[in-house]
């Protein structure tokens, strides 16, 4: 306690900051009101590992009917078959739209799946409490908050085409299940990063215990 | 949570750890119930996997063509894959659950596709949704391996109603689906067709609708009412046609005799007709024509102008040799159908002479059927031509006798006066194959006009020449021309026999013949003056050919013979009564046939006594003198070649040329520009060229036929001054004459060109120099520089010193010349040299510098004028004054 607290949190100095207006509290004013801007103050957040943990899971489980349900449906003149996002990206390479096809399939399967194996290691990280590569898991984190909102551009496209293209019989866009999935997979992985406290990361130890430690390496 | 209290001792909160999981976790178990939903869903609705086996993939899509049942989607295709064989395509097809009952061996399977027709549209969903699979459930066990059908089945008959079967020898515009009319109303369709189980045969099924079975009984007849039915003839026009559905999708038509209570027996098929016609009722005839016969089905029968029926169906037997016809005959003509009734298809021809075979040209061939006698037969065999005598038509029958056929045919009209009493029944060999027997027929009424010695000519053709009969025919009608006729007259003689029936004559191949040149033809030349004319050819003159006298006919050719020594034609010509007094001693005759073409300076003259001549020939003939004595009957005469000849009063001449220019045959003789006759001939006399001429000089011409006439060659000349003769440039040279002062003379030598001493008209001096220099035929003379005449020629005086020039001076400009005129010669270049004057080169003009020039002067003009022969010095320059 002596040495510099060079890295010092505030939970170690024996306080709280205020998650809204970073204003400190004592330590012991765990759950009561800052009395700045009147937020609930945590030392970390409230369940924080449980609530990511079954959000990714929820996610993971809604990521199977998300790929294997159709998501839309495209009929023009009655004719035209739902088709599921693989499904769509074989079509689109069928016809040699390469370029799209790798926007479309970053977007719906590796940027969902990415996330998904971030927030797993994430969270193992700090169910197992490891040690290592914590920095570099810390930016992987900000990526995976970064990049959450931009994995709903198929649902936003489903969502638009679903409004536009309502000529009847001609040519109409229908939602399907699969959207729904996979909406519900990217808000859920969203969730799941929200949820999680990155403080987490560095209080197995490294926070408190072995930040000199950590230095001396 | 506890609430801290200022006034209190601060007490450590209760924290009350939430145990158990957070609610959180509920998402987990939510997702996992949807997931688990979704699997059970899907395993729920999977179908029931099949195999159908396609000939082809078309229209069919995995994943989108649907399997549709009574309208209800009862599965998709999965996936497609072609066969081992490569000859097919297998459609994995998913099925709904519920159709698990459908799939049993005798269940069909076919694709729809969209047909639109007038009668209607049909699988018009399949345009949207794209093409499907229909099923018709079957019996059978259960499998799941299935061949689909290329064309749906028939409907299953489990509708009420009634089905019938109809069969037919074609399937003519018939489709599943075309309608069955009554009366115009739809009643009913085709469900089905195919062919029998003899596969000679279609048998069509018909559903009928319950409200209109009991339209139909055993006496039904069915027809094919499909398309449109146009039967047009000069009686009229028959337009039939169904409803437009009929018109494109084909139709069938019945019709139910009333009054029927016949009953009907479903299972009886019934006939189905190939039109309105075709169904009703007839007696069936056989009969067998030549191979080739141009028949068709449908071809009338037609007995006496009637049509008693039609050819319903024609085959060709199996050796090919002859066409079976099965003809539909009218059972009231039943009676006709007897052994000895006699069939033929009458070829079609195009005549001018009956309106009714231009009909029979638009109608088609029809078949003819000629009643005969016996029992009654249904079989025959048809005559390849017409009968050539066909007993119990009304009328007088002969028959001719003929070398050829000639253009005769069946219904060639018997010609009288060009009027047709008659046709020709048909023709056929005589027993010894030499002859030509025609069969004709004269009506009744005219049957009086045949005699014993009626003598008949073809009449056929374009023969203008043999247009001509016994009394006044011009030329052949038109339809002879194209149809071919016979013609007849009888001479009028005394005895007049009538004939019995099928006497028997000979047709002449013309009128000449059959007139004996004419001489027949008594009556015509009584009162009539015959004269004779000779010709050395019959050139292109006929019988009846005109005689013309000022372009009128006045007579004819009557006939022509060889004289005895068989070296000229003797025409014999026969003038009217009314113009007999026109021939006379006087007159001259020449063959008018033909054209007369002359070219003069005028122009090309084309001369024709008329058309009729132009192509028949004809004779003419002019009186030289107004009065002569009538000729006597038989008297004889010339037939010259041409008018000229013939009305020629001049003497022949013979005149021969040196060699020199050309002159043809034809060439006229000229004085004073004047014809004063022809060269009929032009003889070569010797291998230098001298020809000899004869000529025929005219009555003008007659003065040129003296002692002393000078006959020379004009052909055409360019000098400075023009061009001599200019007109024989273009119509050959002619011959030029001056008439001598002799006694008459027939034979003259002819000069090459003009003679020098020539006396024309105005002064003609002579001129005596001792070099004829620059002289020459038609030089110039000058007086004070004007062109006052010119020397006509030039010779050598009789003692060879001088040369004498025969000058002609112009009528107006002979008082200019006195005794005391002086003439010099002004040819070429005067030239002259002086020491000190130089060089003076004097010339008159470029024509006398190249033609030559005599000028002259007369010091004083009151001086009397010179006559004629004149003697005058040239000198060789100009006097000095």
């Amino acid at each position: 306690m002596a040495e510099p607290p060079v890295y010092q949190s505030a939970r170690s100095a024996g306080l709280i900051v205020c998650g809204d207006c970073n204003k400190l509290h004592p330590a012991a004013m765990e759950g009561e009101h800052c009395d700045r801007c009147g937020v609930t103050l945590h030392s970390r957040q409230k369940n924080s590992l449980s609530r990511s943990w079954a959000c990714l899971i929820t996610a993971i489980i809604l990521f199977l009917p998300a790929n294997l349900l159709p998501i839309m449906t495209f009929k023009v003149f009655g004719r035209g078959e739902p088709s599921t996002i693989l499904g769509g990206i074989l079509q689109l390479l069928d016809q040699h739209m390469l370029f799209i096809a790798l926007v479309v399939l970053t977007a719906s399967i590796v940027v969902p799946v990415m996330k998904i194996i971030a927030m797993l290691i994430l969270l193992a990280t700090v169910q197992f409490g490891l040690q290592t590569n914590l920095r570099q898991k810390t930016i992987m984190y900000r990526v995976v908050e970064w990049i959450g909102r931009w994995s709903m551009l198929d649902i936003f496209v489903i969502g638009v085409l679903v409004a536009l293209v309502q000529l009847g019989n001609i040519a109409h866009i229908e939602g399907n299940h699969g959207a729904t999935a996979f909406g519900a997979v990217v808000i859920l992985t969203m969730f799941a990063a929200i949820n999680f406290d990155t403080r987490l990361i560095w209080d197995n130890g490294a926070g408190e215990k072995s930040d000199g430690e950590k230095d001396s390496q | 949570m506890s609430n801290s209290n200022a006034d209190t001792q601060p007490v450590s909160p209760v924290i009350k750890r939430h145990r158990g999981p957070s609610v959180v976790w509920l998402l987990p178990f939510l997702a996992l119930l949807i997931s688990g939903w979704l699997v059970f869903k899907s395993y729920q609705d999977a179908g029931i996997m099949i195999e159908v086996q396609f000939d082809t993939a078309e229209g069919l899509e995995a994943g989108v063509t649907k399997v549709i049942y009574r309208g209800l989607p009862t599965g998709t295709v999965k996936s497609l894959q072609l066969n081992e064989d490569l000859k097919s395509v297998t459609a994995l097809i998913e099925m709904e659950k519920e159709a698990a009952e459908v799939l049993r061996e005798g269940t069909r399977f076919w694709l729809v596709k969209p047909q639109i027709s007038l009668s209607g549209v049909k699988g018009l969903e399949t345009l949207l949704s794209g093409y499907y699979v229909e099923i018709q459930p079957g019996q059978g066990d259960t499998t799941t391996e299935f061949t689909a059908d290329n064309e749906p089945p028939p409907p299953l008959k489990d509708k009420r109603g009634l089905y019938l079967t109809l069969q037919a020898d074609t399937a003519q515009s018939i489709q599943r689906g075309a309608a069955v009319f009554y009366r115009q109303i739809e009643v009913g369709e085709v469900i089905n067709f195919g062919l029998s189980d003899r596969s000679d045969q279609i048998r069509i099924e018909l559903f009928i609708e319950p409200a209109y079975s009991h339209l139909i009984s055993n006496n039904t007849r069915f027809w094919n009412a499909s398309g449109i039915s146009l039967k047009a003839d000069l009686s009229g026009l028959d337009l039939r046609f169904g409803s437009l559905a009929a018109i494109i999708a084909g139709g069938i038509s019945f019709y139910t005799p009333p009054d029927d209570n016949s009953g009907l027996d479903p299972d009886k098929p019934f006939q189905l007709y190939p039109d309105y016609e075709a169904a009703e009722d007839g007696i069936a005839v056989y009969v067998k024509f030549p191979a080739r016969t141009p028949l068709v089905e449908g071809t009338r029968v037609i007995s006496e102008g009637i049509q008693i029926g039609r050819v319903q169906q024609l085959s060709l037997s199996s050796d090919l040799r002859t066409l079976d016809a099965r003809l539909l005959i009218d059972p009231r003509a039943k009676p006709l159908l007897r052994s000895d009734s006699q069939f033929w298809l009458p070829q079609p021809d195009i005549s001018l002479n009956k309106l009714q075979k231009i009909g029979d040209l638009i109608k088609g061939a029809s078949i003819e059927l000629q009643p005969g006698q016996g029992s009654p037969q249904f079989e025959f065999t048809a005559l390849n031509t017409p009968p050539a005598r066909r007993p119990g038509l009304p009328g007088f029958d002969i028959q001719l006798e003929a070398e050829q056929l000639g253009s005769v045919s069946y219904g060639s009209p018997i010609l009288y006066r060009q009027i047709p009493v008659g046709e020709v029944r048909g023709y056929e060999l005589s027993e010894d194959n030499d002859r030509v027997i025609i069969h004709a027929t004269v009506r009744d009424e005219h049957a009086d006009l045949i005699r014993h010695n009626s003598r008949f000519w073809e009449q056929s053709g374009l023969n203008l020449q043999a247009g001509v009969d016994g009394v006044e025919f011009n030329s052949a009608s038109l339809s002879t021309i194209i149809d071919g006729g016979i013609s007849f007259f009888t001479p009028d003689t005394q005895e007049q026999k009538t004939v019995s029936e099928n006497h028997r004559f000979h047709l002449f191949r013309n009128f000449d013949n059959a007139s004996k040149q004419g001489r027949l033809l008594y009556k015509e030349n009584a009162g009539k003056l015959p004269i004779r004319v000779r010709a050395p050819a019959l050139g292109s003159l006929t019988v009846g050919a005109p005689v013309l006298y000022k372009q009128l006919q006045v007579g004819k050719v009557s006939h022509y013979a060889l004289d005895k020594q068989q070296d000229e034609m003797v025409i014999h010509l026969l003038i009217d009564k009314t113009y007999r007094h026109l021939v006379t001693d006087q007159s001259r005759f020449w063959n008018s046939s033909g054209i007369d073409a002359s070219l003069s300076r005028q122009g090309v003259r084309i001369n024709t006594e008329s058309l009729q001549t132009l192509i028949r020939g004809g004779v003419s003939f002019a009186n030289l003198e107004a009065r002569g004595k009538p000729a006597k009957a038989r008297a004889q005469y010339t037939l010259h070649p041409s008018e000229a000849k013939a009305l020629q009063q001049g003497p022949d001449i013979r005149v021969t040329f040196p060699a020199g220019p050309d002159i043809a045959l034809g060439a006229k003789i000229r004085y004073k520009g004047l014809e004063m006759g022809e060269v009929t001939d032009v003889r070569l006399l010797d291998s230098d060229g001298a020809i000899e001429t004869a000529i025929a000089l005219n009555k003008e011409g007659a003065l040129l036929a003296k002692q002393g006439t000078r006959f020379w060659i004009a052909a055409p000349k360019f000098n400075l001054s023009g061009v001599d003769y200019p007109e024989t440039l273009l119509i050959g040279n002619h011959i030029e004459a001056l008439p001598g002062p002799g006694k008459p003379e027939y034979r003259f030598t002819g000069l090459l060109e003009r003679p020098g001493d020539l006396q024309l008209p105005g002064l003609n001096i002579i001129l005596e120099t001792h070099q004829l220099g620059a002289l020459k035929r038609d030089s110039v003379i000058y007086f004070r520089g004007m062109p006052v005449g010119h020397v006509v020629g030039f010779e050598l005086t009789q003692d060879s010193q001088t040369v004498q020039l025969f000058a002609n001076i112009k009528p107006r400009y002979r008082r200019l010349v006195t005794p005391d005129s002086q003439f010099w010669n002004i040819s070429g270049i005067d030239a002259e040299f002086g020491l000190f004057s130089g060089a003076r080169v004097e010339t008159t003009n470029l024509e006398s510098f190249v033609q030559g020039g005599i000028a002259f002067s007369t010091p004083d003009l009151s001086k009397s004028n010179v006559g004629t022969g004149y003697r005058f010095t040239l000198s060789e320059k100009e006097p000095r004054q």
